[in-house]
């Protein structure tokens, strides 16, 4: 549990500074007043964005919401409606893909079943007529890199998917792209061997200073991989910033939920604001010290993320104090997670507390002492 | 309660299945093994059972010059027009599978019109074309004309095999610097060559044995075998014919499990692609 009280000074939610990025050998990419529409559905709606040079980008949401629409169209798979799309300041919207020297991994890699890895490495050096000798150098160089100097000669079926996965990446990276897309490169790999990649994936961008754009419905990888991410929902850009700042600022209840998991309060009134430190009413008749971000809309409610809730003694402190009851107590890996009921008509919020064998678990009913600081009650907006 | 009605009726209706698959056993596939014996006859007329055993008919089908031309220009009929087809059959497919074309499915449809169509329609439609055109009796005539019944064949053995994987290679293909010629030459082709060769190997087999445009767009010069076996047969009527027909069979059933052979490989390729070609 953190002790932690008073109320920190977050930073600001849009137009953070930006974070310190590896010497800018990546494209810089903007999207100007991008859009899609097919006939009367419109998929994406007007969107600007800019990816700085270097950066790790994530574009998270779930299907549908546009995100594949924004890579395809980055790509030169999709064509947009209206706007344009610029890679350094050069507007590549009639290019075709295969003049935009823009690298990409697929879901399930599409390497050409029919080639060696060595073959399927070098086949972007071969359409760009470089010389035998040069394109056996650069795979040589780029399966050190991904440390499969032993597969060249083996075919991608031969391979397991996380080597597979690896080819991938040196396929679209061996002819030096300043910008790598990425569509749920690990959706197909299991979870120990995702988290693996991902480590990979972030030295390998480290090391080669590119722009990457990464596609994904997992929010733990997009928050573990990107400097910034973008919320994606319906064909709109719900929120943009670094990942912390979406968890803990979220400006929607939909980015707020998305990214980990989070109880909402729906509010009443606010009764009093001073700074960033506001007091507001809950629809279900509490009282709550609370984190107003400098714009708040007309409907709002109250985010509360589970591990920032303190039960027991250590409860009675906090800026805001409740008597709940225990509803339901299960033990999931490393943590104790609970559903409390608060006193009033609000209903009942998620808590988790790490787990350790001094510990005990609650059993339903138990009245059991709640309280969170001001800082940790984010006023967001509701749908 | 269902359950009890239902399951009889099945084991009844797969009893019903091996009944009917006997009966076409028997109706269809016997009668054609019948020309077996027929062209191992002693007689001098087509007559079953024969009287006795001898292989004459096949020397004198060797030796018959009619024959050797009707083999020849079946062959230099049936490999263009396979050729032509097959062309014809990939572009078509790869419009309809992978492009951005509108009414596909009627597009389709109407892509697989000649095979289904009876061939005397199609017959009786190109014969005063090509005859303004001034091409019956020539082997581009009749290389046109199977052409266009053999198309629908390849269409559907390629459309098959750009069904089996994703446009992803394609697509990858592309970012990775291919334009489309490259792209198809390196990736796409590759991927579908075994549809393209069993389309291929159909193609050529349907040409090799098609009869009622060849009634209508060949020459005696220009005919084919089994023109000339119809012919045979109504001023003729010797055991040759049966001959012949045994020889056509089993060029016919050679092509066919090449055919399967090029089929299973691909299947045996493609199961060995499974995860990647998802």
């Amino acid at each position: 549990m953190n002790g932690m009280t008073g109320i920190p000074i977050p930073r600001p939610l849009r137009g953070a500074a930006m974070p310190d990025l590896p010497p800018a050998r990546g494209a810089r990419v903007e999207f100007d007043r991008i859009s899609k529409e097919y006939g009367d559905l419109t998929v994406l709606h007007e969107t600007t964005l800019k990816i700085e040079a270097g950066e790790f980008f994530s574009l998270i949401g779930p299907s549908g919401s546009g995100k594949s629409t924004l890579l395809g169209i980055l790509a030169g798979f999709v064509p947009p409606s209206h706007g344009a799309v610029r890679v350094d300041g050069v507007d590549i919207v009639a290019k075709p893909p295969y003049r935009r020297n823009i690298g990409m991994v697929f879901q399930n890699y599409a390497l050409f079943p029919h080639m060696s890895v060595a073959e399927n490495i070098g086949f972007p050096l071969k359409m760009r007529g470089c010389s035998r000798a040069e394109i056996g150098e650069r795979v040589k160089r780029a399966l050190a890199m991904v440390r499969l100097e032993a597969m060249g000669e083996r075919r991608p079926a031969q391979l397991s998917g996380g080597q597979q996965q690896r080819v991938a990446l040196a396929r679209a990276a061996v002819y030096d792209p300043r910008l790598l897309l990425m569509d749920e490169p690990l959706g197909a790999l299991d979870k120990n061997l995702r988290e693996e990649m991902q480590e990979e994936i972030k030295r390998f961008q480290r090391a080669l200073g590119v722009t990457v754009i990464y596609v994904t419905h997992d929010q733990q990888e997009a928050a573990f991989l990107a400097d910034r991410l973008a919320v994606m929902r319906g064909g709109l850009l719900e929120q943009i910033g670094t990942p912390r700042q979406l968890y803990e600022m979220p400006g929607t209840h939909f980015v707020a939920s998305f990214l980990g998991e989070a109880s909402l309060l729906p509010v009443a009134e606010i009764v009093s604001r001073e700074g960033r430190l506001a007091t507001v009413r809950t629809a279900g008749g509490l009282t709550v010290q609370a984190f107003a971000p400098s714009r708040v809309s007309e409907r709002r409610a109250l985010c509360l993320r589970p591990e920032n809730i303190i039960l027991g003694e250590a409860a009675r402190g906090r800026d805001n104090h409740f008597l709940g009851t225990v509803e339901e107590a299960v033990f999931t890996t490393g943590t104790l997670r609970y559903r409390i009921r608060l006193p009033g008509s609000d209903g009942v919020i998620t808590v988790r507390v790490p787990s350790h064998p001094g510990i005990e678990l609650l059993s339903p009913g138990t009245g059991i002492d709640i309280g969170w600081d001001a800082a940790m009650a984010v006023i967001i907006a509701e749908d | 309660m269902n359950r009890t009605a239902v399951t009889p009726f099945w084991r009844m209706a797969s009893v019903g299945l091996v009944a009917f698959s006997c009966l076409v056993l028997v109706y269809l596939v016997l009668p054609t093994l019948v020309v077996i014996p027929l062209s191992f006859s002693s007689d001098t007329f087509l007559r079953f059972p024969p009287s006795g055993f001898s292989t004459r008919w096949y020397e004198s089908f060797a030796a018959s010059q009619d024959y050797q031309l009707a083999i020849i220009n079946s062959v230099k009929i049936g490999v263009p027009s396979a050729m032509v087809a097959t062309v014809f059959g990939v572009m078509a497919s790869l419009a309809v599978v992978r492009g951005a074309v509108p009414f596909r499915r009627t597009l389709a449809a109407l892509i697989i019109a000649p095979l289904i169509l009876p061939q005397i329609v199609l017959a009786i439609g190109l014969f005063p074309l090509m005859a303004k055109a001034g091409i019956v009796g020539t082997y581009p005539g009749i290389v046109l004309a199977h052409a266009v019944v053999t198309m629908p064949l390849v269409f559907i053995t390629v459309s098959a095999a750009l069904r089996n994987y994703a446009p992803t290679y394609e697509l990858a293909a592309m970012t990775l610097g291919a334009g489309p010629w490259k792209t198809f030459f390196y990736v796409t082709f590759p991927m579908i060559r075994p549809g393209v060769i069993v389309g291929f190997i159909f193609a050529f087999a349907f040409s090799f044995d098609e009869l009622i445009l060849a009634m209508f767009l060949t020459s005696p010069t220009t005919r084919t075998v089994p023109r000339l076996l119809w012919e045979q047969l109504n001023f003729q009527m010797t055991p040759v014919i049966a001959a012949a027909t045994v020889v056509l069979l089993g060029a016919t059933l050679a092509l066919l499990a090449l055919a399967a052979i090029a089929g299973t490989h691909a299947r045996r390729r493609a199961a060995s692609n499974g995860g990647t070609a998802a």
